[in-house]
């Protein structure tokens, strides 16, 4: 009777320290293949404040992190303005903190490369990159993914030194698992 | 004569690569104390403003520098006054690039510990704290040094996702060489 109350006691007090990770969705719930677009808007291009964008994105699970690609098409809507495409794939690896990643990339940030590190809260996955420029600004970017029936919500944010120079908001549909 | 100048420039050419080594301008060497305010935002208002007091001692080290500080906030209420202390150390070593230095012991940014670095422009020396905690969340702040004299301004400011916004403002004098 007593060994059952103390499993009981046990199983009471383990399950409400998991219940906030237990409440975050898994990672597995992220992985596919989205594609969408969105409006940016900043002040870093005085020309086009305002930005059609196509924020394609794959998430794959991998040894308990991720993969993630993505693509982005800068269509730009000033005259003579090129169109732009970038691909960029970052690895994330866990962490001893429950869910939170960081990428696997040995990096030293003042060399100027990006130090990336995500996070799972809730339904939103949320991946960060510090970029530390030559004259010491840092430079932070965030990519903040919220999942919805259909696919998921994108919000990017670029600070430098602080100050909001970017954002983009967008809505993606899953289109492969 | 001969010898003497032989000797002149032996003994300048001996000092020449202690000078190269000094990264800071000779001024910030030393132990500066003063004071200040503590202003911090909620939502874009006004929420709190607290005096502050401040310590700082900056000494070379191998390949750079190190900063000591110590900061002691009042609370002043009827019955409920109190102080609080902070204090930290940080040896910072050059990096690749002109003016930026990094940590002797980078910590794990992702694991839990602060990421810092610095970087000396003129007469002012900027000191650079990311910190990610368990959630994932990062908060940024940045110590603004600017020497004048035997004086010293400073400006903090606090930003991100773990906390209410700062800015603390205050002006030091150096105590000690």
């Amino acid at each position: 009777m007593l060994i059952r109350r103390i499993l009981m006691i046990a199983g009471l007090v383990a399950s409400l320290a998991m219940s906030a990770a237990a409440q975050d969705a898994p990672l597995a719930d992220f992985a596919g293949v989205y594609k969408g677009g969105g409006v940016a808007e900043g002040r870093d291009n005085i020309y086009f404040t305002v930005t059609a964008r196509d924020l394609d994105v794959e998430i794959k699970p991998k040894d308990g992190g991720f993969d993630v690609t993505w693509t982005t098409i800068n269509h730009g809507t000033a005259r003579g303005q090129r169109v732009s495409r970038k691909t960029d794939t970052v690895s994330f690896i866990v962490t001893e903190r429950p869910n939170v990643f960081r990428g696997t990339a040995r990096i030293e940030p003042l060399d100027g490369e990006p130090y990336y590190w995500a996070r799972i809260s809730g339904r939103t996955l949320s991946v960060y990159a510090l970029t530390i420029a030559g004259n010491g600004a840092y430079e932070l970017t965030s990519w903040v993914r919220t999942l919805t029936p259909t696919g998921m919500d994108l919000t990017f944010r670029r600070l430098s030194d602080g100050e909001a120079v970017r954002s983009v908001r967008g809505k993606l549909v899953k289109v492969a698992p | 004569m001969r010898r003497l100048l032989i000797a002149f420039f032996v003994a300048l050419l001996a000092a020449t690569p202690a000078l190269a080594q000094d990264a800071l301008p000779q001024g910030f060497y030393g132990h500066f104390a003063g004071l200040g305010l503590s202003e911090t935002m909620d939502d874009g208002k006004l929420v709190e403003v607290k005096p502050r007091d401040f310590d700082v001692t900056i000494s070379k080290s191998d390949n750079g520098f190190t900063v000591s500080w110590k900061t002691t906030e009042y609370t002043i209420r009827p019955r409920k006054s109190k102080l609080e202390a902070d204090d930290e150390t940080i040896v910072f070593v050059k990096s690749a690039r002109d003016g930026m230095y990094g940590e002797k012991t980078p910590g794990d940014l992702a694991g839990g510990e602060s990421a810092y670095w610095a970087r000396v422009s003129g007469n002012t020396l900027d000191v650079y704290r990311l910190t990610v905690n368990d959630e994932g969340r990062h908060e940024l702040a940045v110590w603004q040094r600017t020497l004048n004299g035997d004086s010293m301004d400073l400006v903090f400011q606090r930003s991100g996702e773990t906390s209410k916004p700062r800015v603390v403002k205050g002006t030091l004098s150096r105590v000690k060489q």
